[in-house]
């Protein structure tokens, strides 16, 4: 039932210069008591994409808040890049790391889009020149600058991710996080998505249940259930594993399921 | 519920205004600002009685209005809120005010209902100045020209942020009242018993998101001061914009317009 | 209730201006100096809270009518009185941008009335104090609806005051007092429940957010009384400086002495006058008009309006009246012409109409 936790060891191993992810025995426990994640141990590589999934409660969202600083560990140690995360590091660390939120409403919170994704360059004094050119940068990797004078409430769930992530593309981070990026996406937004997300070359972590998303845009998974590293390999392993993603409370891959319509079977792991 | 939907279009319906690109809208926001107060102030200048004086201040909404190509009727259907205070408070002009005016030879007027023309005129005029403003510069840009003017970043932050999340708050409480109504067909307005549950989520709703939204700016490296980048150049044309309507403001002042007009045809 | 730019003289609106600018200033480097970053976000996002909350309506029980949230308490209960104050200046500023809810000359007016009083009198002397350290139900109760009674009476007065300072209306102290009060009396009831009600939820269901609150230090009597001594200085000395600049007009003593002579209109010699002229008048059959005019025009010389144009105060006859439909229809011409240009050139309405849908 358990798996063996297996990770090969990164192809170039760190210098300080390296966007690496240490998670050194690291528990954290929410003021009410709830235990979120124990004892987890891991090393995410330099330009590495992972994806972490796990039913609701699982811990995704604190692992990645946890390597933003957004919350600290009671036990253990998180180093990024080489710079272990506490109250006196958190300045720095956020310059390399990125963070979208689940809800994008939560961190598209000027009034255009322009001066939203604004906000950070200008936090970091840059110069109104250096500024614009960040924007208009970010927001053409995105497709978005026509709507660069729209009001947030103007946009559709797709226009709003694509706003939010373009907040974090300003800042040209060298670590990307993302927390349920295609939620409230419709079909074609969200295949726009996956392939704005393959086209970064950062080092990724992103949460996400819509495995079909993880299956095309990670190379590696780590399952979390109930707190603790249950899994940590090859997406394409883990999916077959039926038996072990229903004791998580997971479901197969749409892509990886048997079609319901044309009869065919894709059932690889039999 | 009404209400609600209400305030949501007309934030939209200013920012969709604001968003335009005409002569008004290329006006430095900080010209735009001092201008609109001038009115005012010349608006509220005006003598109790003196309804003759306010004719001329209307060229100002009459020439910005299709100028800046703003709906004149919907606009007017915004500025009817203020109305019912000011005739409230105003009807009792005419009654506690009996003396006889004496406007012509041989006509008399109640100088009560004078005043009470002056006050409402002059409480329309005035919205319509604010309201004006507002559309011809727009959230963003009234936030830069309170920078200019050296109000602190601290309260322009708070403008900015506030005025973001009136949309949301609105949807999501539209919605909460929406699942209410709908359990409780029959009933007007919020039971009692309801009053501290469903405003009170709504509130906790309030108090996660404003957490959300902290982190959010912590990430980006927010330190407590609000950067405003944006820059208007000044230029002539904003300059000669604020003297001629100074100009016109102070002539309005000193000089009764209406009477000297209307002189001239009753030779009065 | 808002103040609107059209009762208010530029006098009382100026001084107010000042006052709400010193106490919004004063309480921006207070927060500063003691405030935890986080609530930056809880501010205005609260803020936004209060305009949604403002529209939801609270049924009255038996008697068929509905009350509204005003907000002043609830956001110093949540945010401690300097932030709360800000939140409510800056839910203000909006109302009257946006919404035609107050004016922009009357925004000093508006802060100090909807915001001051709950914030920096309510909070610390009266809500404070009654719900001491125990956060009961039934304190937060009693603490909501008399803090929410207290601010709305405070509120209501300085509207009376604020009116009957400005002169522009004819309503007579005391009856607008007798008018204001009991209204706000029973809005201030409801407003409390209300309040009383959602603190209580929140306090059984989040106790975290209020005690997040309860921590921003209620403000020490000596704090409060510098305040208030500063404010009424401020107000004094604004008050004279812009009298002082007005009367060096021209024009200003008129503009002045409007202002004084309003206020003794309303005061009690006036009363008397007033009705003895409205007796003066039922009982003659044709009025008096040349004597009218000149009571009218008392301490003025009597001349045409035409020729005495630096003298608006000298009513309005005839000919400024025919005058005025004349200006007002030119500039409507101007308005239709205005408008007609833009038509055409090129359709630009049509093209920005088109962009946006």
């Amino acid at each position: 039932m358990i798996f063996p936790v297996f990770w090969v060891a990164c192809l170039q191993e760190d210098s300080i210069s390296h966007h690496y992810i240490d998670f050194k025995g690291v528990s954290f426990i929410y003021p009410d008591n709830t235990q979120a994640l124990s004892d987890i141990n891991l090393h995410i590589c330099h330009g590495e994409s992972v994806g972490i999934i796990g039913a609701n409660g699982a811990g995704k969202s604190t692992l990645l808040e946890l390597i933003t600083g957004i919350l600290l560990p009671q036990e253990g140690e998180i180093v990024v890049g080489g710079i272990a995360v506490t109250k006196k590091t958190l300045a720095s660390i956020r310059r390399h790391v990125g963070f979208t939120f689940q809800n994008p409403d939560n961190q598209v919170f000027m009034n255009t889009v322009w001066e939203d994704v604004a906000f950070g360059p200008r936090n970091y004094l840059l110069s109104e020149e250096a500024v614009e050119k960040k924007v208009t940068a970010a927001l053409e990797t995105m497709g978005i600058l026509h709507l660069k004078d729209r009001p947030p409430y103007r946009l559709s769930g797709g226009e709003k991710r694509s706003a939010a992530i373009a907040s974090v593309l300003a800042l040209e981070p060298d670590i990307l996080l993302m927390d349920e990026p295609s939620s409230d996406l419709d079909p074609r937004a969200r295949r726009k998505l996956i392939a704005l997300i393959n086209q970064f070359t950062h080092t990724k972590l992103i949460t996400s249940h819509d495995l079909d998303l993880v299956l095309e845009t990670c190379k590696r998974v780590i399952v979390l259930h109930k707190g603790t590293v249950v899994y940590d390999g090859s997406p394409i392993e883990v999916f077959k594993d039926e038996k072990s993603l229903h004791t998580w409370g997971l479901e197969k891959p749409l892509t990886m399921s048997d079609c319901l319509v044309c009869d065919s079977k894709k059932n690889r792991g039999q | 519920m009404n209400s609600n939907t209400e305030s949501f279009l007309n934030l939209r319906f200013f920012d969709d205004l604001s968003a335009k690109r005409t002569f008004v809208h290329s006006i430095h926001p900080l010209f735009s600002l001092i201008v609109a107060c001038l009115y005012l102030f010349s608006v509220i200048s005006v003598e109790k009685y003196a309804l003759s004086r306010l004719f001329p201040l209307v060229l100002y909404p009459f020439i910005i209005i299709p100028l800046a190509e703003i709906p004149f009727l919907k606009l007017l259907k915004r500025t009817v809120y203020v109305l019912p205070l000011v005739i409230g408070i105003g009807i009792f002009n005419p009654l506690f005010d009996n003396q006889e005016m004496l406007i012509a030879q041989g006509i008399s007027i109640n100088a009560g209902w004078i005043s009470f023309a002056v006050l409402v005129i002059k409480a329309e005029l005035a919205v319509l100045g604010a309201l004006i403003l507002f559309a011809t510069t727009g959230i963003v840009n009234i936030a830069y020209a309170l920078r200019l003017l050296r109000v602190p970043r601290f309260f322009v932050l708070q403008l900015l942020l506030t005025y973001r999340y009136i949309t949301l708050m609105n949807l999501e409480t539209a919605r909460l009242l929406n699942a209410y109504a709908l359990r409780a067909p029959d009933q007007k307005g919020i039971a009692m018993k309801a009053w501290g549950p469903l405003a009170g989520q709504l509130l906790i709703r309030t108090f996660d998101a404003a957490t959300h939204v902290y982190h959010a700016m912590k990430l980006r490296g927010f330190d407590g001061e609000y950067r405003s980048g944006r820059r208007f150049s000044v230029s002539f044309k904003d300059f000669a914009y604020a003297i001629s309507w100074l100009g016109f403001f102070i002539l309005v002042y000193f000089f009764d317009i209406s009477g000297f007009l209307g002189s001239l045809f009753t030779g009065g | 209730m808002h103040m609107a730019d059209a009762l208010i003289s530029p006098v009382v609106g100026a001084a107010m201006l000042a006052s709400g600018a010193g106490l919004a200033a004063y309480s921006g480097v207070k927060l500063k100096n003691e405030m935890d970053e986080k609530k930056i976000p809880l501010m205005g996002v609260m803020g936004a809270f209060i305009f949604a909350a403002q529209m939801i309506n609270f049924s009255i029980p038996a008697t068929g009518s509905s009350g509204h949230l005003g907000g002043g308490l609830i956001l110093a209960a949540i945010l401690g009185p300097y932030a709360g104050f800000l939140s409510m200046a800056v839910i203000l500023l909006i109302q009257a941008l946006v919404f035609a809810d107050g004016g922009l000359l009357a925004y000093g007016c508006n802060v100090v009335n909807l915001a001051f009083f709950t914030s920096f009198i309510v909070f610390p002397f009266i809500y404070k104090p009654i719900l001491g350290k125990s956060q009961k139900p039934g304190r937060i109760m009693a603490a909501s609806i008399i803090g929410a009674v207290a601010g709305l009476q405070m509120g209501s007065f300085a509207v009376v005051l604020e009116t009957f300072f400005s002169g522009k209306t004819e309503l007579p102290f005391g009856t607008f007092l007798l008018l204001m009060q009991p209204i706000h009396l029973a809005i201030g009831i409801i407003e409390g429940i209300v309040t009383g009600f959602i603190l209580t939820f929140v306090m059984s269901a989040r106790p975290d957010i209020l005690q997040s609150a309860g921590e921003s230090k209620p403000l020490k009597a000596g704090s409060v009384t510098k305040i208030i001594v500063s404010f009424s200085v401020a107000a004094v000395i604004i008050g004279g400086f812009v009298s002082w600049f007005a009367s060096s007009f021209p024009d200003g003593l008129e503009w002045s002495m409007a202002n004084t002579s309003g206020q003794e209109e309303l005061d009690s010699p006036g009363g008397i006058h007033d009705s003895a002229s409205g007796i003066q008048e039922k009982t003659a059959f044709l009025p008096d008009y040349g004597f009218k005019t000149n009571t009218m025009n008392a301490g003025e010389p009597e001349e045409p309006a035409a020729e005495s144009w630096p003298s608006p105060s000298l009513g309005t006859t005839v000919s400024g009246l025919a005058g005025g439909a004349l200006v007002f229809g030119l500039a409507a011409l101007i308005a239709l012409v205005i408008w007609m240009a833009k038509r055409m050139s090129n359709g630009a309405f049509d093209k920005s109409k088109s962009g946006r849908s």
